[in-house]
């Protein structure tokens, strides 16, 4: 199974097992999205909502479906993962494609908490405080990821930057090194390994945690998880990176397997173990 | 008034009618939407003859219970990186 590729929201986008009409099919939905969702696109619905000062806009049908989506991982994380970024990741720089992001001398911009808890769909309209910048990216690669393998009329894979969905079965290279069989489902690694950059000389990064509004202070460099779907299984990833410490044991909570890495140290969970073990101990 | 005024006028109230039923829908749609739970989907469905709405913790991605994961050593079909 050779995997095609393109690229799309900023990564490389590589799919196994798809006919042509699907890849095509594939290509097409990756794009619809990042037109959507985007926040360097100027002509973006994402920037035509957060440039609405009224309380409530009206959005399109896929908008806040997606929308409705980002506030139910919020719902579930208990708030880590949250839809109201947008605001937090300009102060801390990230204002543009991250291909075009430099160091900057100057120091980040005051601290964003997030404000999901205010905002509300109905029907088409999405209510928020104005002011209230939206950030749909927490769920829209993995959504993007999923909706493509269900474009597969086969067995088969799509993978996006740290994102990957299987039909069937696959090996999956992870981060760092190692692989395993991932089948009928989803497979996330977030961290701050990769998107870093400097403001006023301190280290910056995208996993912005709600609760102050900044990069996260977390100990990880690296979080991954294995799920039903890749969108649960990037937003628990982000979820557990965000919660530090307490990270395997709520992936445990859910069953769900999870692999932390400080540096060369990995540590994973009960439930990561369990399923890999019985290599371990080959 | 002749047959054209007379028409004129009836579809300026028809117009005035649909307008206010617009309004009261976007009111309707906006106090639901305060009354439910913070970060929740109100959808409201209207079928002929009856309405109703729903409050939604909508969770419609293809999530599936029977996953796995399982260790290999052969070479992989697909490399990740990190998010």
């Amino acid at each position: 199974m050779s995997p095609d590729g393109f690229e799309a929201m900023g990564v490389d986008v590589f799919v196994g097992g798809a006919t042509k009409p699907e890849l095509e099919a594939i290509g097409l939905l990756f794009e619809k999205l990042e037109r959507t969702f985007s926040r360097f696109r100027s002509d973006s619905e994402l920037n035509r909502v957060n440039a609405t000062t009224a309380e409530f806009v009206a959005a399109s049908p896929m908008f806040v479906r997606v929308l409705a989506l980002a506030l139910d991982a919020a719902r579930r994380t208990d708030g880590l993962v949250d839809p109201t970024l947008g605001a937090a990741i300009e102060a801390a720089g990230y204002d543009c494609d991250f291909a075009e992001l430099g160091d900057d001398e100057r120091p980040p911009a005051p601290a964003v908490p997030g404000s999901w808890r205010h905002v509300r769909v109905a029907g088409r309209l999405v209510f928020r405080y104005p002011g209230t910048k939206l950030d749909l990216n927490c769920v829209v690669k993995g959504l993007a990821v999923d909706a493509a393998v269900q474009q597969l009329s086969s067995d088969g894979f799509v993978a996006a930057g740290g994102d990957v969905a299987v039909r069937g079965s696959a090996v999956v290279g992870l981060p760092g090194g190692g692989s395993l069989t991932l089948r009928d489902g989803g497979l996330a690694t977030t961290g701050t390994t990769h998107r870093r950059w400097l403001r006023g000389g301190d280290a910056q990064h995208h996993l912005i945690d709600p609760r102050t509004g900044r990069p996260s202070m977390a100990p990880w460099s690296e979080v991954t998880v294995a799920a039903g779907s890749c969108l649960e299984a990037d937003v628990a990833a982000k979820a557990a990176f965000l919660l530090g410490d307490e990270g395997p044991a709520w992936l445990d909570e859910r069953n769900l397997p999870g692999r932390f890495r400080v540096g060369e140290v990995e540590i994973s969970n009960r439930s990561w173990r369990r399923a890999l073990e019985p290599a371990q101990a080959a | 008034m002749t047959r054209i005024q007379a028409a004129k006028q009836r579809a300026e109230g028809v117009k005035r009618t649909l307008a206010v039923l617009a309004a009261v829908g976007l009111v309707v749609a906006g106090v639901l939407a305060r009354a439910t739970n913070p970060g929740h989907t109100v959808r409201t469905t209207r079928g002929a003859g009856s309405s109703s709405t729903a409050t939604s913790s909508e969770s419609d991605s293809s999530s599936s219970n029977d996953f796995s994961i399982a260790p290999s050593t052969s070479q992989p079909q697909v490399q990740t990186n990190v998010s």
